[in-house]
């Protein structure tokens, strides 16, 4: 997961580990990219403004990636879909949650992308 | 959410209010140094986590906050609660009592023309329909 806000990050961590899931946090853009492989990830989370490099950067250089480019990727942001311009919907997620969200809200939705 | 029911999130809860007393500072040096980009970034961020958190007066103040510097509009009032607001909240209680400070509601109403404005210049700016014949 990718986020800078740390009290959002610990909220997901939280939930997700209750849940079942291994989760590592990435604290911004750069550091994001710098783990994409480090595993192979389930699914990637991906706050979109962040420091450094944007979620929408972090997801073009996901998507560049032979390795990568099937990995499920849910982006999370304070702006409601429509409010994202078309485009970088386009790049390749279906998955979007907009902030607030509920940490239940979010592990149906790992869970449904992950095919659990 | 029901954050009283497990005490990790009652725990994480407090915590992100506790770290408001933070953002208070920040928020004040931002104004104080007129950083709009800044402000601009600071209040985003604040929005999500604020709600998400469930300190929804918080949460709201921020977002009239991201309405005006969106609309250029004068800060001093919603910047002044936003502090007094984040100032409240770091002993873990959402201070609705400000949902009822006529500032809020001048606020809201600001927001709210802002909104109205940019939506007519969006249908202006609309190409017309050539006459039908």
């Amino acid at each position: 997961m990718a986020e800078d806000e740390e009290h959002i990050a610990q909220l997901v961590v939280f939930k997700l580990t209750k849940e079942g899931f291994g989760v590592t946090v990435a604290r911004n853009g750069g550091e994001a990219v710098q783990f994409l492989h480090l595993k192979n990830w389930s699914v990637i989370i991906l706050d979109i403004m962040m420091p450094i490099c944007d979620g929408w950067e972090v997801l073009k250089t996901i998507r560049r990636q032979k390795s990568l480019s099937k990995t499920p990727v849910l982006m999370l942001s304070a702006k409601r879909p429509e409010q994202v311009p078309k485009e970088e919907l386009h790049l390749g997620t279906e998955h979007y949650l907009s902030k607030p969200f509920d940490p239940s809200e979010l592990s149906a939705k790992i869970k449904q992308m992950v095919g659990e | 959410m029901d954050w009283s029911h497990d005490p990790t999130l009652k725990a994480m809860r407090l915590e992100f209010a506790a770290s408001l007393a933070e953002r208070k500072q920040e928020l004040d040096l931002l104004v104080a140094t007129g950083d709009l980009k800044g402000l601009q970034e600071f209040a985003h961020r604040l929005v999500g986590v604020a709600l998400t958190y469930e300190f929804n007066t918080v949460g709201a103040i921020a977002s009239l906050l991201e309405n005006h510097l969106t609309h250029k509009r004068n800060l001093e009032n919603v910047t002044g609660l936003l502090s007094e607001a984040l100032s409240l909240s770091t002993q873990g209680v959402d201070p609705v009592q400000l949902n009822d400070d006529p500032r809020m509601q001048e606020c809201a109403c600001v927001a709210e023309s802002s909104h109205a404005e940019s939506k007519n210049e969006s249908s202006l700016n609309q190409p017309r329909k050539p006459p039908s014949t």
